[in-house]
């Protein structure tokens, strides 16, 4: 297991962290979540010893992290970094034998992954010859190619089309299924429900939000109710504003999304959709990882505000 | 995994990936064509300078006996070509038809073709007289102990008023030393210049960040000089190589006698100043994050070499005995490029040989330390520049990863 335990970090003036505490376990995905500045890449880079603490420790199976533990970890760097005009099978053999693999293992493991993530024609190319997307297969490649025991990947699919986000995606669960800890982080919060099995958000350099996802989700104070009801006949506009403490996130022609206490009787609610017109649909859920994310980060802010533009 | 290990990756890198590029392979090739070129300009340039020997045809016909062999002795200062011919008509003829330069006959007559060389007739005048020297005493009836003091006189000495001081330093000795010290420049400035850009590149394309997930800085740095330094021994052997090979293809070389020793101290030289100098340029490199930086920030290492480069070529060369090119020759950042040319064109003290050496072994260590650590605390600051006491301050923090 790795821990990130009660971490500092001033920069001058700014504070990146401040007492953030993580648990990632192995065989589990971490989404790493948090806006712009928020800390994620400070906390990242703190397991590989690229930022100097002021506080708190980063400890891996309940000790000090050594230099061999790292060889054992995987990295994947928000800014990209590999040689721009090394091939790109030496890169990934070179950077697999740096982590302790013998030479014939890396040459294995490099050709079984140019070929999984289909770049195996791309094998003897340079890297800057590769479009993006295609270096960061090979920026993750290089991260996992020993097989590492933790996967630290700061944004591995910003930039990717959905394609490349499934496969890479696919290849990180994977990775966990055989046992790595993963922790990554992200924008796309759709996409961090999917993968992932437990959440935890950084706001303002500190932890404000984590669990199993599933446990977050029903955690929460709130339900979400997303509906259409079609009120052309009744005249019922305004049915929802009648509900207790309901907040509207959103609303657009018929549909309307609405924050919802969490205690509130979902058939009651069906009843009252229902009187004021002609039901198309009707949800109610326990909110979205986009909605913690809104609720963590900015707790005060109406939730209109919050997801009529959803974070990318 | 062994800590060595781990930097004999990064070398092993470092030699392929370079020994890949095409800049490289250039270099190389045209350190073979240099070190060719040089063979056969020591040993073919002299022969187009040197004047053929002047060719004289001799009649013998009415010359006292034995003058040709006289000419050709060589016994009278310049080497002569001698043709013996029956007549004086045959003499003649050899310089109108543009094989010989002079003709000497019966008469007697020096004859040229349309230009008389005074160097030349002084000579075939005085092998003359002495060829006649014999016959002439013998008409005098006097023996030749008795002409001796006429023939041989007391030898006259030659003194010079002001001598110079100290040994004056030969072409063939200015020569070499020029040349070494224009290599060492070269060589140091080359290969500097590949370490600095290395560590550079490696900031600017941020790899750094992924490669210290498994490496230590000291680990990287140490790689990198050690493939690079292993890259300039390629070269080195490659040059030396071609001078064997040229040197045993063109037969006669006439190299500079002061070779060898010169030679051995020049790489020795080189590679403890290459040593030296790559660790600072890894430092310089390290504290900034775009190839436009490297330049300026290497400007005061690349100043200190041009200094010493200026020095050694003119003044060590011009007074090696002075106190300025002693001093040079033995301070360890001037050394490498002072101390060669020093040898080439002098005997320096064995002891200032010495003290040279040492002063460079020992600083190296030194040097590799205090660049190391700047290194260290300055290859993963992100910020465009990192000042020098930054870098010292937050090695601390990367050395105890």
């Amino acid at each position: 297991m790795l821990e990130l335990d009660g971490l500092a970090k001033r920069y001058g003036n700014v504070t990146a962290l401040d007492g953030c505490t993580v648990r990632v376990e192995p065989g589990r995905m971490l989404g790493f979540l948090g806006a712009n500045g928020s800390g994620k890449t400070t906390a990242m880079r703190s397991i590989f010893g690229l930022v100097h603490l002021d506080a708190g420790s980063v400890r891996w199976r309940s000790r000090d992290i050594t230099a061999e533990d790292r060889r054992r970890f995987g990295y994947m760097p928000e800014q990209r970094g590999l040689y721009p005009r090394m091939r790109v099978r030496d890169q990934v053999v070179y950077f697999a034998r740096l982590h302790g693999r013998s030479s014939a293992d890396s040459a294995a493991a490099a050709d079984r992954w140019l070929d999984r993530l289909g770049l195996a024609d791309r094998a003897g190319s340079r890297l800057e010859e590769l479009s993006h997307g295609n270096q960061q297969r090979v920026q993750l490649i290089v991260a996992l190619a020993h097989d590492a025991d933790l996967l630290v990947l700061d944004e591995p699919f910003s930039g990717l089309d959905p394609l490349g986000v499934a496969a890479l995606g696919e290849v990180v669960r994977e990775q966990a299924a055989r046992g790595a800890a993963v922790i990554f982080s992200s924008h796309q919060l759709d996409l961090v429900e999917d993968l992932c099995d437990d959440v935890a958000i950084i706001h303002h350099g500190r932890i404000v939000l984590d669990g199993p996802l599933a446990a977050v989700r029903s955690g929460s104070p709130y339900r979400y109710l997303h509906t259409s009801v079609d009120t052309t006949a009744t005249g019922h506009d305004n049915w929802h504003h009648a509900i207790e403490g309901a907040e509207l996130a959103w609303t657009k022609g018929p549909e309307v999304r609405l924050r919802i206490p969490a205690g509130t009787d979902p058939t009651a609610l069906l009843t009252a959709a229902q009187h004021a017109g002609d039901v198309a649909f009707f949800r109610f859920e326990p909110p979205l990882l986009s909605d913690l994310f809104m609720e963590a980060v900015n707790p005060t802010a109406p939730p209109a505000v919050a997801s009529a533009e959803p974070p990318r | 995994m062994n800590a060595l290990r781990a930097a004999a990756l990064v070398a092993a890198r470092e030699v392929r990936e370079r020994a890949r590029a095409n800049t490289f392979r250039l270099s190389t090739a045209l350190i073979a064509l240099l070190a060719i070129g040089a063979v056969a300009a020591t040993t073919f340039l002299p022969d187009l300078f040197e004047d053929d020997p002047a060719r004289v045809a001799v009649a013998d016909a009415g010359t006292p006996e034995g003058l040709a062999a006289l000419l050709a002795g060589g016994s009278l200062g310049a080497e002569l070509r001698v043709t013996s011919v029956p007549a004086a008509e045959d003499a003649r003829q050899l310089v109108l038809d543009g094989a010989a330069d002079a003709a000497l006959f019966a008469g007697p007559t020096i004859a040229f073709r349309n230009e008389a060389d005074p160097t030349l007739e002084a000579q075939l005048t005085q092998a003359y007289r002495l060829a006649s020297l014999p016959a002439v005493l013998a008409e005098l009836d006097l023996t030749i102990e008795q002409a001796r003091p006429l023939v041989d006189p007391e030898p006259i000495d030659v003194t010079l008023l002001e001598p110079p001081t100290g040994e004056e330093a030969t072409d063939d000795e200015s020569g070499v030393a020029a040349a070494a010290v224009i290599l060492l420049l070269m060589s140091l400035t080359l290969y500097g210049s590949w370490i600095l850009n290395g560590v550079v590149e490696e900031k600017t394309s941020r790899v750094v960040e992924v490669l210290m997930g498994a490496l230590r800085p000291w680990q990287l740095l140490l790689g990198k000089v050690a493939g690079i330094l292993a890259l300039a021994i390629g070269q080195l052997a490659v040059g030396v190589g071609s001078a064997v090979a040229a040197i045993a293809a063109f037969g006669n070389a006439d190299l500079p006698s002061v070779g060898i020793e010169v030679a051995i101290a020049a790489v020795a030289y080189g590679l403890l100043g290459l040593l030296l100098y790559a660790f600072v340029f890894a430092a310089a490199g390290a504290t900034v994050s775009r190839q436009e930086d490297a330049q300026t920030v290497a400007m005061p290492i690349t100043f200190t070499l041009v200094a010493a480069y200026a020095i050694s070529l003119t003044v060590v060369i011009e007074d090696a005995d002075g106190i300025v090119a002693r001093v040079a020759s033995i301070l360890p950042l001037s050394s490498p490029l002072a101390m060669t040319p020093r040898l080439a064109v002098t005997d320096p003290p064995l002891w200032e040989v010495a003290l040279s050496l040492a002063l460079l072994v020992v600083s190296i260590p030194l040097v590799i330390r205090l660049a190391g650590r700047i290194y260290a605390g300055a290859i993963l600051q992100t910020g465009p520049r990192t000042g020098l006491l930054t870098a010292w301050r937050s090695a601390r923090e990367t050395l105890d990863r």
